[in-house]
């Protein structure tokens, strides 16, 4: 397996950092970028002319990540040349199908099962409803396939984004890759450091990603009690302290990222599903646990899989992380680079939502908060 | 010194850096290091606001479970003397039955074995509502407060002094009434039944006055009889568990507990009017509800 990498920008144009020249041998094309880059024909036609038979995944990003950094306004390209590893991708739109659920059971319907190691997800992050997404994915697969991936980001909190396959970003769309073959390893690992704090609190009151009430309280009401008077901004607080899940089975927290508040229907949108019975407390996290974190999901995502030196980690973090760390946002992705010996390419981008088991053997699930990494080793 | 820097930073800065102030170029640091300093002052506040919090939710729950086991208590007390009461005067009179001459008047310890029995199952009907109200959530429907009624007299029929008693209803039906039927017949059962067990014997033209009106907004009965009255000292404590406002009060002392812990569901009030020896008038008030709400 043969990776190289490069990245546009309008100041630098193409830069390249590795270069294999890969060209028709290359299989499969990850593209994370700006809105506007991911959506630009003439920059799509360059990157087809360089990889004239890969199948090129495109996803618009809240933050490109690229080696041991994350830029704004680039677009970054990564190639890869399986030599015993086959794959297998495909498409589906939500205005061709009823929901979300719907999408996700057409991918894991049409997707050929025979072999199937791991399905990769990038979905558009806007329009659909993560949670449901994956509980369609597992309708037709079996849960010892892992599925890992991401929803696509934009730069604007919670606008539209945009994801391709062989062409330029569009709405709407959910892009499956299925890989096929013994000789490929792939580990994935998905961390937080967000710890709980405060009272446990039942959800009385939710509509799929909507929350309105806990233990029959206004959600606001709830979060103002704690809140009020230390912050200016209840909304930018909030995001500070989002919900964490409890799973009941002995793992950490699922984290639900808040992204806004709407005053005339009393409800809190979260980026995935807030059911009700479900047990929540508020979250904390710091700058340190957070970039602790990306470390340990680096170590996390090779050593219980055996993949020693991966040849490719794609780290999917989540666009909450950066209300948190702000300038700091490029140590977490330093820390994820040391934490493989600044030996493995790096490729990703900041998202509306993580999609990975929370542990090895665990199924799929939609995270947000989290660093997650899948790691790609193909063994001789 | 910077008056915008974090206040502990800066009497740091005063007392170390021998009041020369921060070197041009470490400000960014020291703005950085001030900005952690501002959050963790701010999350240490929160936590200690999260454990305030936390530890009068302790305190609240404590005091409503120390209430429900004291009304648990209470209520295992006086419901075990008040099932063992009837029972007692059952098995009295069975030994009685046993004992006596066969042929003597059997069929009059047949009516009190019957009173004892009915007293007993009134009581347990009673801790049946009480139980049902505490349980079942509300199923608001279309309720006809005519047919309510009636079907209360209808109920109540056998209760002694029920026939002769003279009874006047009048019900203004401005709106259609939307509430929980079941738990208006609790609440409208128990009122006219001390309406018709607290009459006065020496007097022929014994009466209950049902008023009603139905609105919009709420459901309004006022219930008045011309029986024995309450008196004044007594009247606080007449909705409260097992309160019996004179020996000779005929009931479980659970009914106009069970009334209003019944309204409370409904978020009704009720209102009560006394004069001992003249008689008894009590005002409900029910919102009238939306349906499915």
């Amino acid at each position: 397996m043969q990776v190289e990498q490069r990245i546009w920008s309008n100041n630098n144009k193409w830069e390249i950092i590795s270069n294999h020249d890969l060209g028709e041998s290359a299989n499969l094309v990850f593209v994370f970028g700006s809105t506007e880059l991911v959506q630009d024909q003439s920059k799509f036609d360059e990157i087809r002319a360089l990889y004239p038979s890969a199948e090129i995944v495109v996803s618009s990003s809240s933050g490109e990540i690229m080696v041991d950094q994350v830029t704004l306004n680039t677009m970054c390209v990564t190639a890869i040349h399986f030599e015993h590893t086959t794959i297998k991708t495909l498409e589906i739109k939500l205005d061709q199908v009823k929901d979300s659920f719907d999408v996700g059971a057409h991918i894991s319907a049409q997707i050929d099962k025979d072999d199937l190691s791991n399905l990769m997800i990038f979905s558009n992050g806007d329009q659909i409803n993560g949670s449901h997404l994956l509980t369609g994915l597992q309708f037709n697969l079996s849960e010892s396939v892992p599925i890992t991936g991401g929803l696509a980001g934009s730069y604007e909190p919670f606008s539209a984004t945009y994801t391709g396959l062989n062409g330029v970003g569009i709405q709407g769309s959910v892009i499956g890759i299925g890989f096929y073959g013994t000789k490929l390893k792939i580990g994935h690992a998905s961390r937080t450091g967000w710890t709980p704090f405060g009272p446990e609190r039942f959800i009385t009151k939710s509509n799929n990603n909507v929350l309105y009430e806990l233990n029959e309280e206004p959600v606001l009401d709830f979060y103002k009690k704690y809140l009020e008077g230390l912050f200016d901004d209840m909304v930018e607080a909030i995001r500070i302290y989002p919900l964490g899940i409890n799973t009941e089975n002995g793992q950490p927290r699922l984290l639900r990222a808040f992204l806004d508040y709407d005053p005339e229907k009393g409800g809190a949108l979260f980026a995935g599903d807030m059911p009700e019975g479900a047990k929540v407390r508020m979250m904390k996290s710091n700058i340190n646990s957070l970039i602790d974190a990306a470390g340990e999901a680096a170590l996390a995502s090779t050593e219980p899989f055996d993949i020693d030196q991966p040849d490719l980690a794609l780290c999917v973090s989540c666009v909450g992380r950066q209300f948190v760390l702000e300038e700091w946002i490029g140590e977490e992705i330093q820390n994820v680079n040391e934490a493989f010996n600044s030996k493995v390419p790096i490729a990703g981008y900041y998202s509306y939502g993580e999609i990975s088991p929370q542990r090895q053997n665990q199924k799929s699930a939609l995270h947000n908060h989290t660093m997650t990494i899948t790691t790609f080793k193909e063994i001789i | 010194m910077k008056p915008d820097l974090n206040k502990i930073l800066n009497r740091q800065i005063k007392k170390y850096a021998n009041g020369e102030g921060i070197p041009e170029n470490l400000e960014p640091l020291f703005n950085s290091i001030s900005l952690f300093y501002d959050n963790f002052e701010r999350d240490q506040k929160l936590v200690e606001r999260v454990m305030d919090l936390s530890s009068d939710e302790l305190m609240d729950s404590n005091m409503e479970l120390k209430k429900l086991n004291e009304e648990m208590d209470r209520f295992v007390y006086s419901t075990s003397h008040d099932l063992r009461a009837p029972l007692l005067s059952i098995l009295g009179l069975l030994n009685i039955i046993e004992n006596e001459n066969t042929q003597y008047d059997i069929k009059g310890y047949l009516k009190l074995l019957r009173d004892s029995t009915v007293k007993l199952d009134r009581f347990i009907s009673d801790i049946i509502d009480y139980s049902r109200n505490t349980r079942l959530e509300i199923n608001c429907i279309e309720v006809d407060f005519s047919l309510l009624i009636e079907d209360s007299f209808k109920h109540l029929n056998y209760m002694p002094g029920c026939s002769t008693l003279l009874k006047l209803i009048n019900i203004d039906e401005h709106a259609k009434l939307y509430s929980d039927d079941r738990r208006l017949s609790i609440i409208f059962n128990n009122l006219i039944s001390n309406a018709i067990k607290y009459q006065k014997t020496e007097i022929e033209d014994s009466f209950v006055n049902i008023e009603a009106e139905i609105t919009q907004t709420e459901l309004r009965v006022e219930i008045e009889d011309n029986g024995v009255g309450i008196a004044e000292q007594y009247i606080t404590n007449i909705f409260d568990m097992f309160y019996r406002a004179s020996p000779e009060a005929k009931g479980s002392g659970l009914g106009l507990y069970i009334v209003q812990e019944t309204l409370e569901k409904l978020n009704g009030t009720i209102e009560v009017e006394s004069t001992l020896g003249e008689g008894t008038k009590f005002i409900v008030t029910i919102p009238n509800m939306t349906l499915g709400s």
